[in-house]
């Protein structure tokens, strides 16, 4: 999936390179690679929320990032797309950045190639390395080949990607792009150095440096935190100039139901300040998203006379572009509280129990059974027999015939929409039912809505690209399809 | 790896003060310790494992840290000095955060200058691309008289 992802990125970038190949700049190679980039993008983005399940159920640590390169390498193409497919409209609606809307798909196929270079090479270390192979080298000279080629073309075409307009005002639908680029790609610029950091230091001054996650959550938080609150923002600024009258009849609504929300949260017991934040700044988007579907609906419900559930819908068929962006705002905003909560929330304890004896954490009492030990065709699993408020729950290591020294976790899970219990056995002395185990014990909040959002994204996404597909996809291919072709074959 | 005298003692006191920890049946309950040797255990990295604290590495030598924290937080040291002891023993580079100085400093100068300098490009962008105030038309009888004959003349040829 990840590497999927990462390759997706491949045609997007086929096509800036053609248009730079062939000299037409136009806007036809922006229509198509906005489709391929909007694919990609989802494909990375899932492949990066699907490796933080695989950690969170499978690694057995309590949580689902940690700021690995891996992971730091899958993210920062997905970031740059990002970047992109928000850029990328300055230039269908306005003729601008055409230089950096190239710039950054060549940018996001770099790091991509980088990611593949880093997950297959194992230069850096990482939880999540596989399968290693000496083709190092090769991918090397493959991007450094890739950078040199795209870079000269990019300068000999510049002269043609000259931006049609101005900005007319700093207070504007570009001016909220502009700035999303640059915290997108600050962001980017900070996971990167402090990926290679390591790399950089051994090799400049023979010393060897870790850059643990405290660093990647200091720097990228406040970043992410403040794309967030971009979030609510930039979609409800007008494209060129907005005026006095247009932002306090955009915001007094989402600003007050934030200052509702927060005060509702408090008293019931959120008192810590970065969840307070974090928080305020989800809800005042929320407040955004649902005032524009709201207004949305009853504006088709005026027009229309169709009863409010029917304008709704059509209201999102009609402008799915807009409103699956909204959508995929929507999941952001999960992930972010998701993360939010399971950041600051989390509770932990550790035990060795005797059968009978229990720990209770946050009102789950875990009680210990012994182990239990279940032999299949070349897996060997022990299984600790627990029983959490009354119902059976289990938490196993499993050892493969072949890999005896690496045993792997499953961990015992019990989820609500709220939060997880998340059991993991760390070892046991004896077997059967008398057998002593030694349990990490985590109650992870709001963990579940970052699947969640997952799925929303996916969702939010199609909708992005589903209904316009049929007619606009003969429009703007027809005409380009011979030199698309050409190039990606 | 050779031990210097000094840490083979040290690390045999800790391996007894573990045993008669875990003799203790009451370790079932979680107590203030545990929370102890999380909260130091998370800001070190495991030496030996790839990108795990060693609060969470499964690995032998991460156990044996979280029991020398554990022992000292029982001997009443503070997180800072524990911190402190496991740079002595390993460098720098045994700590989660990187440290603001020595080599580390560079990884946090890189998005603290980063990040400032794309802002301050983006504003002089930002500046360059505003669409200048629009100039106020200039009343006909204040042109340029040559400006106004060729205007004149044009407006005859669309005229006609």
């Amino acid at each position: 999936m990840l590497l999927a992802g990462l390759m997706s990125w491949s045609v997007p970038f086929a096509f800036a390179i053609a248009a730079l190949i062939t000299g037409r700049l136009g806007n036809e190679w922006v229509a198509l690679s906005r489709r391929y980039a909007m694919v990609a993008w989802v494909i990375l983005g899932l492949g990066n929320i699907l490796g933080a399940w695989w950690a969170y159920h499978v690694l057995g640590w309590g949580g689902y990032w940690g700021w690995d390169p891996v992971e730091d390498v899958a993210l920062m193409p997905w970031l740059v797309g990002t970047a992109f497919i928000h850029s990328i409209q300055m230039q269908e609606r306005r003729g601008m950045l055409k230089a950096w809307n190239i710039a950054l798909i060549m940018v996001a196929f770099f790091l991509s190639i980088f990611g593949t270079f880093v997950v297959r090479s194992g230069i850096l270390a990482s939880v999540h390395a596989f399968a290693l192979s000496a083709i190092g080298p090769y991918f090397l000279t493959f991007l450094a080949a890739a950078i040199v080629g795209s870079l000269v073309l990019f300068f000999w075409r510049l002269p043609h990607l000259r931006s049609e307009n101005q900005l007319d005002s700093l207070l504007s639908r570009e001016s909220s792009f502009l700035i999303n680029n640059l915290l997108f790609l600050g962001v980017v610029f900070a996971i990167f150095w402090g990926t290679i950091y390591p790399l950089v230091a051994e090799a400049v001054a023979d010393q060897k440096v870790s850059v643990g996650p405290p660093y990647f959550k200091q720097v990228a938080g406040p970043l992410l935190g403040a794309v967030i609150l971009l979030m609510g923002i930039g979609p409800l600024m007008p494209w060129r100039r907005a005026s006095r009258d247009h932002l306090l009849n955009n915001f007094v609504v989402p600003v007050g139901g934030t200052v509702v929300g927060l005060l509702v949260l408090i008293v019931l017991g959120i008192r810590d300040p970065f969840a307070i934040l974090g928080f305020g700044l989800c809800l005042f988007v929320l407040g955004t998203i649902v005032q524009e579907f709201a207004r949305g609906t009853r504006a088709r419900h005026s027009a229309t006379g169709e009863n409010y559930a029917r304008s709704f819908v059509s209201l999102i068929r009609r402008n799915n572009r807009r409103y699956g962006g909204y959508i995929v705002h929507l999941a952001m905003l999960l992930i972010g509280a998701g993360v939010i909560g399971s950041q600051v929330y989390q509770q932990e304890v550790q035990a060795t129990l005797a059968p009978g004896d229990s720990v209770t954490l946050a009102g789950y009492t875990v009680t210990a059974n012994g182990t239990q030990t279940i032999m299949s065709p070349g897996l060997r699993s022990v299984d600790a027999v627990l029983t959490v408020n009354g119902q059976e729950l289990r938490a196993e290591k499993q050892f493969f015939e072949n890999f005896p020294q690496q045993p792997s976790t499953k961990v015992g899970l019990r989820s609500t929409p709220f939060e997880d219990l998340y059991v993991v056995l760390a070892g046991w002395e004896g077997d059967g039912p008398g057998a002593k185990v030694s349990l990490a014990i985590f109650v992870n909040p709001l963990v579940s809505w970052i699947w969640a959002g997952g799925v929303l994204l996916l969702l939010g996404t199609a909708v992005s690209l589903w209904s316009a597909a049929a007619p606009a996809r003969q429009r703007v291919l027809a005409p380009t399809r011979g030199a698309a072709i050409g190039v990606t074959a | 790896v050779s031990l210097s005298p000094a840490r083979f003692v040290l690390r045999a006191a800790v391996a007894l003060a573990l045993l008669t920890v875990l003799a203790i049946p009451a370790l079932a309950h979680a107590d203030a310790l545990d929370d102890g040797v999380r909260r130091v255990a998370l800001q070190l990295q495991c030496p030996v494992c790839e990108g795990q604290s060693a609060a969470d590495s499964p690995s032998g030598l991460a156990a044996d840290m979280r029991a020398v924290i554990r022992a000292k937080l029982a001997a009443g040291e503070s997180d800072q000095q524990i911190l402190d002891y496991f740079v002595a023993s390993y460098g720098d580079s045994i700590l989660s955060e990187p440290p603001k100085r020595g080599i580390s400093l560079g990884v946090w100068l890189g998005p603290v200058i980063g990040v400032p300098l794309g802002l301050i490009a983006l504003v002089l962008l930002l500046r360059t691309w505003r669409r200048p105030a629009p100039v106020p038309p200039v009343p006909a009888d204040q042109l340029d008289p040559e400006v106004a004959a060729e205007f004149g003349r044009f407006r005859q040829e669309v005229s006609q």
